[in-house]
């Protein structure tokens, strides 16, 4: 699926249907009605956890990285390129 | 060209977009605005950075993205605005009249189909008669009248497989056995319904059946918190269908008598065991297909009567939770005023139920929001006084058959509502969503099928056909 920017607006509605964000109606500087959004206590809350789970899974990558890198010299020792 | 002219398409431009895109069901006029809002905020940006006004637009429109993938975006979002042009979309893909016609053919059928069913039992000797009391068959057997067929229909109509259809077949051939086999007692002058178990098998029946009728109307859906509201909202629709029908059905059938009185022709007979019966089980299988086609027109009647009367119910229980500490009067415990409170618990949730169907999730907790509150925790609180006063003499009346169906129900809607009043109150401190109160309540569902299904299948047993 190709993301355009129309496809912000169905994603806040489902933050906003889930509680993580309120939108209020306003007017911009310019006078037009423009929707506002702003995260609740709740998004907060899932905000935290989401990064937290991201940060586990970005440290186990981290942690894997210089493994592979690793077997990747070792390989390349054992079978040097031309040999 | 100039700027004059630019101002003036580019407006042009916008309105034919806007207007495109209020053709799309999924897409309300409110999203079309905030669309509108972040499309000239665009152009705006553009025709800053040195874009012709045309060109700004249609830049902008490519990154606002194909109309078509974002109306499916938005479909998936809000499914719920779907739910009332389920008719009108089908009709927009292929024969609208020809696929309408023949839903109407096939609902009309089953119409049929159940209307001869009733007078079935005829030939076999159960006779319904003006002179005498309707026979306790019919009492047991009225869902199984009505209710498969209503279920065949929902078969045909969301073309469930027989793997899936197979489930709901075995469950009426389960219900039709234990409606008939069990030996109740008589009554001393053969009236019929004399045992209480009996009578209880008969009130609850129709709600364990219901729930298999709401497994084939969702189709693949039942496993979805919205397939299982939109059983909801079907079944409070085709409850107000069913009651216009029967009014306009009373009318009728009073009338056919007067018209044939004036000719000297008793027509009693032919109202009471035919016109009736037939018209009552025909007109659920005609009431459903009205649902299913007339969504749009009649959509918000559920809802409409629980606005209404939410706030009349709240300002009761209110009053009579303030008369019981004002006066100090102890409730007076009746044999069976806990019936009484299981109806105003049953109330309460049915209208706690229809409002969340109709209630946007995503708008913010309001006024009536506070009012349902009110309303949840004062039947909370009348039904707590309830119980207080009844748990005290509960030994002395004895555990009859009655008094323990009327407990259980009380338990199961004291727990549903008690969790509803947290969950409502969570949602309203910001600290939880709409949607896990509209969860818990289509979660909550088959626990009443279940409950009605333990009193049929096992109170007889229990309590040995009184």
């Amino acid at each position: 699926m190709e993301w355009t920017d129309g496809m912000l607006y169905p994603v806040l509605h489902r933050l906003e249907r889930l509680g993580h964000v309120k939108a209020r109606w306003g007017s911009a500087e310019n006078g037009r009605r423009r929707k506002y959004y702003r995260i609740t206590a709740g998004g907060r809350d899932q905000l935290d956890e989401e990064r937290k789970q991201w940060q586990a899974v970005n440290a186990t990558l981290k942690g894997i990285w210089p493994l592979v890198r690793a077997s990747y010299a070792a390989t390349a020792t054992l079978f040097p390129q031309g040999a | 060209m100039s700027a004059q002219d630019h101002a003036v398409s580019l407006e042009e431009q916008i309105d034919q977009w806007r207007n495109y895109l209020r053709h799309r069901r999924a897409i309300q006029s409110v999203d079309v605005a905030e669309l509108e809002d972040h499309l000239r905020e665009q152009i705006a940006d553009l025709t800053a950075a040195g874009l012709a006004a045309d060109e700004a637009f249609l830049v902008a429109m490519k990154r606002l993205g194909n109309l078509d993938a974002l109306s499916r975006e938005f479909a998936r979002e809000h499914s719920d605005r779907l739910w009332k042009q389920l008719v009108s979309v089908a009709a927009d893909s292929g024969e609208p009249a020809a696929g309408s016609r023949k839903d109407a053919i096939v609902a009309f059928a089953f119409a049929a189909a159940a209307a001869v069913a009733i007078k079935v039992p005829e030939l076999f000797g159960v006779h319904m008669d003006t002179n005498s009391e309707l026979p306790s068959f019919y009492f047991h057997n009225i869902p199984l009248f009505v209710l498969p067929f209503l279920t065949g229909y929902f078969v045909w109509k969301r073309r469930l497989d027989a793997k899936a259809a197979l489930p709901l077949a075995v469950a009426f051939v389960a219900a039709a056995v234990f409606a008939n086999v069990y030996p109740f007692s008589e009554g001393a002058n053969g009236e019929p319904l004399a045992s209480s178990t009996e009578a209880l098998t008969v009130m609850h029946l129709p709600i364990a059946l219901w729930l298999v009728v709401g497994i084939a109307y969702a189709g693949g859906r039942w496993g979805q918190v919205e397939g299982r509201m939109d059983f909801v909202r079907f079944s409070g629709e085709l409850f107000i269908y069913f009651t216009l029908m029967a009014a306009g059905g009373g009318v009728i059938s009073g009338l056919t008598m007067l018209t044939f009185q004036a000719v000297g022709v008793n027509a009693e007979t032919f109202v009471a065991t035919w016109l009736l019966p037939c018209g009552a089980v025909g007109a659920v299988l005609v009431g459903a297909w009205l649902v299913e086609a007339k969504q749009s027109v009649v959509e918000n009647m559920a809802p409409v009567l629980t606005r209404l009367f939410t706030p009349l119910l709240a300002a009761v229980l209110v009053t009579f939770l303030g008369t019981v500490l004002w006066t100090g009067n102890a409730v007076d415990i009746q044999r069976d005023v806990l019936i009484a409170f299981d109806m105003v618990l049953a109330l309460v949730v049915a209208l706690l139920l229809y409002s969340i169907s109709a209630r946007d999730p995503r708008s913010a907790p309001g006024l009536f929001d506070g009012v349902q509150v009110v309303l949840v925790i004062s039947a909370l609180l009348v039904d707590a006084v309830a119980l207080w006063a009844i748990a005290a003499r509960i030994s002395e009346f004895g555990l009859s058959p009655n008094r323990v169906a009327a407990l259980g129900l009380n338990v199961i809607l004291l727990a549903n509502l008690a969790w509803s009043a947290v969950l409502y109150v969570r949602f309203l401190r910001e600290r939880g969503s709409f949607p896990a109160l509209e969860k818990w309540q289509t979660n909550y569902l088959p626990v009443y099928a279940a409950w009605a299904a333990i009193v049929v299948v096992v109170f007889p047993v229990l309590f040995g056909y009184v």
